[in-house]
């Protein structure tokens, strides 16, 4: 009897396809997902893969970019499905891009969605558009990778290691910093740029928020000295000193890791930062002739990467402090270490980060120089 | 008659109190304490041992299993009423258990999909490990501790993968005295889980059941602590209290270089196993205390239309979310504390003045719970 039972439901296993079961064919997967302002409504976008026969891959882009409108982001969301035959699948969705415009306006118009909805996953990738709006930064196509959705996301995880300017900032973390007093986001700028005659997308600049606004944007340089001030390790990326030898020439040099320690102090009811940054690298290139790797020398580069690294917080420290944006989150470190103070300016944060001292301190250390340890020598 | 062995016992206890609490407790913490919400799970040592003490006591100075402790120690009227009223607290508890089960599938994983179907496949699944008796569902239990305590410690492993902010922690210790109560209280309500020992213990030897019980709040203490702590250091303390199911939310941002992503699915599976335990046991201790209450020769038949009951009865607790978020907040830690300590506190009361007992396994009816279908 128990055997005829196990058998039964054996074969009843079979036919449970599931509550959500969709044919393969049927659906599509969505890659990316762009939230503008448009005509005074909420513009959507969305890249989803387009199935290609063999014999006509490389002919056509193996992308879709949908743009639908409307009142909310779920009824400009919705809306796509009046114009795609298939089921999304968003499990592989891994960026998120914000239209400038819309988050100049108000966050409000979409966090709430964004934050509470299941299939918007808190790991996505998120960028702020810059000039464009996300239905043409999507629509764009990148180098060697197909989808521009995903050739946006290698960029700035390939940028990380190899140019160091830009820190990825994940959905969750964004919320998490939209919704925690004493600390706003910045977020990677995506633009298209002409290069030769085709136009790429890259990235440039990053968009500071002041609660449920972006207020500004950082450079490169600023945007480097936010990422040194970073409370993590960072890794990898380049930066450029004057030569020891002739200041008119530079040095390269790459960095292996870095860490920052931010401490806040309070003194006669006067806050002030201080900020601890730990680096070593390798001594990457010279554009000059001359000995340069010379222990003496290598101790002025030491000094001239300090200096280089600290002019960059710095000006990342002046350019936040200008804009009122608390992108370093020191008002939790205030939060963190003297709760009391915190409770006293909380409610006007913003304007007493603008006047905070902060004090840089680094120290760069030098490591390596690859495969020569002497400058290249001319005959 | 001694079928449960400490092990099952520390098992099925433990599967009491994880799995719902694991879920729920990071965001009421949370949103009582914030960063600081850790610091209230390792304070219910305290209050959890006093609580298992009081159970430990009680187990001590009774001959006979919950419900029929009450009739020995508070007469038979008042014994017979309690038992009464208490199968349906035990209702109320599985109604609960699967009505958090629902809501979470719903919510996160298949949104759309009749709650009926989920309903009734858990009522399935918990009708069958009733049928088959007691000693079944102690080895589930272990089944499931075995699968589900690692699995724990690697989901919070994996959650601090995800940016981990300590700072996220401090200030240490800055709350309000109340609201640590609060949390406190809160925290405390997991461990009165432990009730069932008061029937596990007729089928165990009740001089160890101490350490079992002790084990579990040890157990409790540093899953619960550890997944909130990952929590917080993961999302916030503020941001925490944003979501439903924060812990969950956490776990989803787990991305390993790349690749290993989206595995809430795995914690899905494990944590549907933890439920079908609780709800099982709760489920079990409702059929066992009619059984008793009304003298009937079995408990398992009853298993069939209690089903009904708690099935509907899991719908009909609120109409939506937010009043089942109040209802788990605002109401049910009261009749929770009134059912599960303080008439507990007042048999241990009546207890102190009693002395202890020789144990009798061969209390009539003894037989059934432990038996199975082989």
């Amino acid at each position: 009897m128990k055997r005829h039972l196990f058998s039964l439901l054996l074969i009843l296993l079979l036919l449970l396809a599931g509550c959500q079961s969709r044919e393969v064919n049927n659906t599509t997967s969505v890659l990316g997902l762009g939230v503008d302002w448009k005509s005074n409504q909420i513009e959507t976008s969305v890249q989803m893969t387009k199935p290609i026969p063999p014999e006509q891959s490389g002919q056509q882009t193996p992308f879709v970019t949908v743009s639908t409108r409307g009142a909310t982001l779920s009824e400009a969301a919705r809306k796509i499905f009046l114009s795609i035959p298939r089921q999304t699948i968003w499990a592989h969705s891994s960026t998120l891009f914000l239209g400038e415009k819309l988050v100049q306006r108000d966050l409000g118009l979409i966090m709430d969605l964004l934050t509470r909805n299941v299939e918007v996953r808190k790991s996505s990738l998120v960028f702020i558009t810059q000039g464009f709006s996300t239905k043409e930064i999507m629509q764009s196509q990148t180098p060697l990778e197909a989808y521009s959705c995903l050739g946006i996301r290698d960029l700035l995880q390939a940028q990380e290691k190899q140019v160091g300017i830009y820190v990825p900032m994940k959905l969750g973390e964004f919320i998490y910093r939209l919704s925690t007093p004493g600390i706003d986001p910045l977020v990677p700028q995506v633009t298209l740029e002409k290069q030769g005659d085709k136009i790429i997308p890259t990235l440039k600049g990053s968009a500071a928020f002041r609660g449920r606004k972006m207020v500004g944007s950082l450079n490169e340089d600023e945007t480097r000295g936010y990422r040194w001030i970073q409370p993590q390790t960072i890794q990898g990326g380049i930066f450029i000193i004057p030569s020891p030898i002739d200041p008119q020439k530079k040095v390269t040099l790459e960095l292996i890791r870095s860490r920052s320690k931010t401490r806040a102090t309070v003194v006669d009811q006067k806050i002030k930062i201080q900020i601890e940054i730990q680096a070593e690298g390798n001594f990457y290139e010279q554009n000059s002739t001359g000995a340069v790797l010379t222990p003496e020398n290598i101790k002025i580069m030491e000094e001239l990467a300090s200096r280089e690294i600290s002019r960059q917080c710095n000006a990342s420290i002046a350019r936040a402090q200008s804009l009122g944006s608390d992108i370093f989150g020191w008002g939790r470190q205030v939060e963190a270490t003297f709760p009391e103070t915190w409770m006293q300016v909380t409610s006007q944060w913003n304007e007493v980060f603008s006047e905070v001292e902060a004090d840089v301190q680094v120290k760069f250390s030098i490591r390596r120089t690859y495969l020569t340890d002497r400058s290249f020598v001319f005959r | 008659m001694k079928k449960i062995n400490a092990f099952q016992l520390y098992c099925m206890l433990l599967v009491m109190i994880m799995p719902v609490n694991f879920l729920i407790i990071p965001k009421v913490l949370t949103s009582y304490l914030g960063n600081n919400a850790w610091l209230a799970i390792i304070t219910s040592l305290v209050p959890g041992t006093l609580i298992i003490y009081i159970y430990y006591s009680i187990i001590k100075k009774s001959l006979q299993p919950f419900p029929l402790l009450l009739e020995e120690h508070l007469g038979r009227i008042p014994g017979k009423t309690l038992g009464f009223i208490y199968v349906f607290f035990f209702i109320l508890t599985s109604s609960f258990t699967l009505r958090i089960f629902v809501e979470f599938i719903e919510s996160n994983v298949l949104p759309g999909t009749p709650i009926s179907i989920f309903i009734g496949v858990m009522l399935i699944t918990a009708f069958t490990g009733i049928k088959s008796g007691l000693v079944s569902m102690a080895r589930m239990a272990e089944l499931i501790t075995y699968v589900g305590v690692p699995f724990t410690f690697l989901m919070m492993a994996l959650t601090l993968t995800h940016n981990p902010d300590f700072g996220n922690l401090k200030p240490f210790a800055y709350m309000s005295y109340k609201a640590f109560a609060d949390a406190l209280a809160f925290a405390t309500m997991p461990l009165l889980n432990m009730l069932p020992v008061l029937t596990l213990f007729h089928y165990f030897q009740r001089e160890n059941s101490f350490k079992p019980m002790f084990q579990v709040l040890l157990s409790y203490i540093v899953l619960v602590g550890l997944i909130t702590i990952s929590t917080v250091v993961a999302l916030g303390g503020q941001n925490s209290s944003l979501f439903t199911f924060p812990a969950f939310v956490a776990i989803r941002l787990v991305s390993i270089g790349d690749f290993i992503q989206n595995i809430d699915i795995v914690f899905i599976g494990i944590w549907i196993m933890g439920i079908f335990g609780v709800l099982s046991i709760w489920w079990f201790m409702a059929c066992y205390t009619i059984q008793q209450v009304f003298n009937l020769h079995d408990y398992r038949f009853l298993a069939a239309p209690t089903a009904l009951i708690i099935g509907v009865t899991s719908i009909l607790l609120s109409p939506n979310i937010l009043e089942l978020n109040l209802l788990a907040k605002g109401v049910l830690p009261a009749v929770y504390y009134f059912f599960l300590l303080f008439i507990p506190l007042v048999v241990f009361v009546i207890t102190l003045f009693k002395a202890p007992v020789q144990h009798q396994p061969e209390y009539p009816g003894s037989e059934n719970p432990v038996s199975t279908a082989e």
